[in-house]
């Protein structure tokens, strides 16, 4: 008994859709975004006159991103099927970090110096060492 | 593939800026992660120093200091520290009592 081929639809290239082309192009801008965190002018902000004084701030800034994407495809006797996906996430943080004034008379760096995380920072490290000495101090089981 | 590939430090400089009679040139030090088995990476981006000149003046480097990350740091460190000098103690009292 032979089986009767099935005939194979030819498959001809078609160009992508309008909603691959916008998914496309919102990973595109995501990435190109992700990837101005790294210039300079994200680090130094942008200057403030003030008179015959000028302002500039600076911080510090950290961004992580991470996408995936997939795709799969099968064939069965009732027919063929194909799917794809994908997904990304990501952060991005900045912290002040000091004050350029520029004057007349020189350039003068400002730190800034913030009192909460160093604070937050203060009772992670009071905490790790009174977990320490309390663990040193448990008494050993017979 | 090399190191550079998933992990990078570079110092970046900045369009110079006229300003009361000084040219200003920000620097900034990039560390750029790719990580490798994960489609993502992370940058960090912060300040390290200007570049500062006035006219017919050589150039002068002025550091930025970023006070709040020594302050973390010491505290950590010295937590740290103190948990280790405080398990050496522990250690050699049981040695004695032991």
């Amino acid at each position: 008994m032979v089986d009767e081929a099935i005939p194979s639809t030819p498959v001809t290239p078609t160009e992508p859709g309008p909603d691959v082309e916008a998914s496309l192009g919102l990973v595109q801008d995501t990435l190109d975004r992700f990837l101005e965190t790294a210039d300079v002018e994200k680090a130094y902000g942008e200057p403030i006159a003030n008179g015959d004084r000028l302002i500039i701030p600076t911080a510090e800034v950290v961004a992580f991103m991470g996408f995936g994407v997939g795709s799969g495809g099968g064939t069965g006797e009732e027919g063929s099927g194909s799917g794809g996906g994908g997904g990304g996430g990501g952060n991005a943080f900045s912290r002040p970090v000091a004050v350029i004034v520029v004057e007349p008379e020189g350039v003068v760096v400002t730190p800034v110096i913030d009192i909460s995380k160093i604070a937050l920072t203060a009772l992670t490290a009071f905490g790790f060492m009174v977990a320490t000495l309390a663990r040193m101090q448990r008494r050993p089981r017979d | 593939m090399s190191v550079s590939d998933y992990f990078r430090v570079e110092t970046r400089s900045g369009s110079p800026l006229q300003a009361s009679g000084w040219t200003i040139t920000p620097l900034t030090r990039v560390v750029t992660v790719r990580f490798p088995f994960w489609n993502g990476g992370l940058i960090w981006n912060r300040p390290i120093e200007l570049q500062v000149q006035a006219a017919d003046e050589p150039v002068q480097r002025l550091y930025v200091p970023d006070i709040t990350r020594q302050i973390q740091w010491t505290l950590l460190g010295g937590s740290l520290l103190f948990s280790f000098l405080f398990w050496l103690v522990f250690r050699q009292r049981r040695g004695n009592h032991g």
